[in-house]
């Protein structure tokens, strides 16, 4: 089957064939601790096959050295709140754009998007948390930003 | 026969994890390479007049160094997409400008594309993180585009 590896460093997943047949722990990259399914929050058994452990053709997964990631939202101050390393900025934009931060309306939510401070792109629903943590941190620190509206 | 840099480059993208895990999750596919264009659908929300997807053609002459230029495409028909059949809503409406800008119908009024980069040179650093550079790929593009179809405000045709 083929399977979507989402793992520090690197925002967009790799894939790789692999037999549903193999241990959970042959995911992991060398010096990763974890491997979870995307948006399931207990992480895989490592000694326990892939197709027993759920995993199926076209699956994302996530292998990583964080049990937990801490995101922290700056929007009108900072907003923590704890994920499993395979939530996804989706879901992050769920709880960002809901009451217990910005409170956005549809209409308003439609307009904004996360990104990492300083960098030169959105971040994509898709991306998961723990691909955002630096070495030696399982923190992620995300500004809430207006979308651009293009004219000229 | 020896293929082209640009278009080495393109295909490797498509067999990468970003552009697959987009097919696989139904957000866009690929209809056809015709070097150097590419036509692509991208899947869109459920509206009553809308329909399941839209094609862009992408015209892809130097890829990635230079920047794409794509519009809205009728498969069908092998023509660029007539105006009653385009998106509507605040934010897709003005990336496919139907109303005579300088990139008519076959570009999108973007700082993704080239031709919206070529009419407004102020924009790559305007719109830093949408301008194209080097550095992305045509799955930044095409995930730019699902967003806009499947947004709150995107409604139908």
């Amino acid at each position: 089957m083929e399977l979507f590896t989402h793992g520090p460093g690197k925002e967009h997943p790799d894939r790789i064939e692999i037999e549903e047949t193999a241990l959970v722990r042959t995911v992991l990259v060398e010096g990763d601790g974890y491997v979870w399914l995307e948006e399931v929050d207990e992480e895989l058994d490592l000694d326990i096959t892939l197709q027993a452990a759920g995993v199926r053709h076209h699956h994302h997964v996530h292998h990583g050295p964080c049990h937990r990631v801490e995101v922290v939202v700056r929007w009108n101050g900072n907003h923590e709140h704890v994920y499993a390393p395979s939530a996804t900025i989706g879901k992050v934009e769920k709880w960002a754009f809901g009451p217990k931060v910005a409170n956005f309306s549809p209409e308003q939510a439609a307009k904004h998007v996360l990104a990492e401070p300083g960098a030169d792109h959105f971040l994509e629903v898709g991306v998961h948390v723990g691909s955002l943590v630096k070495p030696g941190s399982c923190t992620v620190t995300l500004d809430l930003l207006p979308r651009s509206r293009f004219e000229g | 026969m020896v293929t082209a840099p640009d278009e080495r480059a393109l295909r490797a993208h498509l067999r990468g994890g970003r552009f697959v895990a987009g097919v696989a999750g139904w957000e866009w596919q690929l209809l056809s390479i015709s070097w150097p264009f590419a036509v692509i659908a991208i899947s869109a929300a459920e509206r009553d007049n809308g329909p399941k997807e839209f094609a862009v053609r992408f015209e892809l002459t130097g890829y990635p160094h230079t920047a794409p230029t794509g519009g809205l495409w009728d498969v069908d028909a092998d023509a660029c997409l007539p105006p009653d059949r385009r998106p509507k809503g605040e934010r897709v409406g003005m990336l496919f400008r139907t109303d005579g800008w300088a990139g008519g119908a076959s570009a999108m009024y973007a700082p993704w594309d080239r031709i919206g980069l070529q009419a407004h040179p102020d924009w790559a650093e305007k719109y830093p993180m949408e301008a194209w550079n080097p550095t992305r790929d045509l799955s930044f593009i095409l995930s730019q585009l699902h967003e806009r179809f499947n947004a709150d405000d995107y409604l139908g045709v």
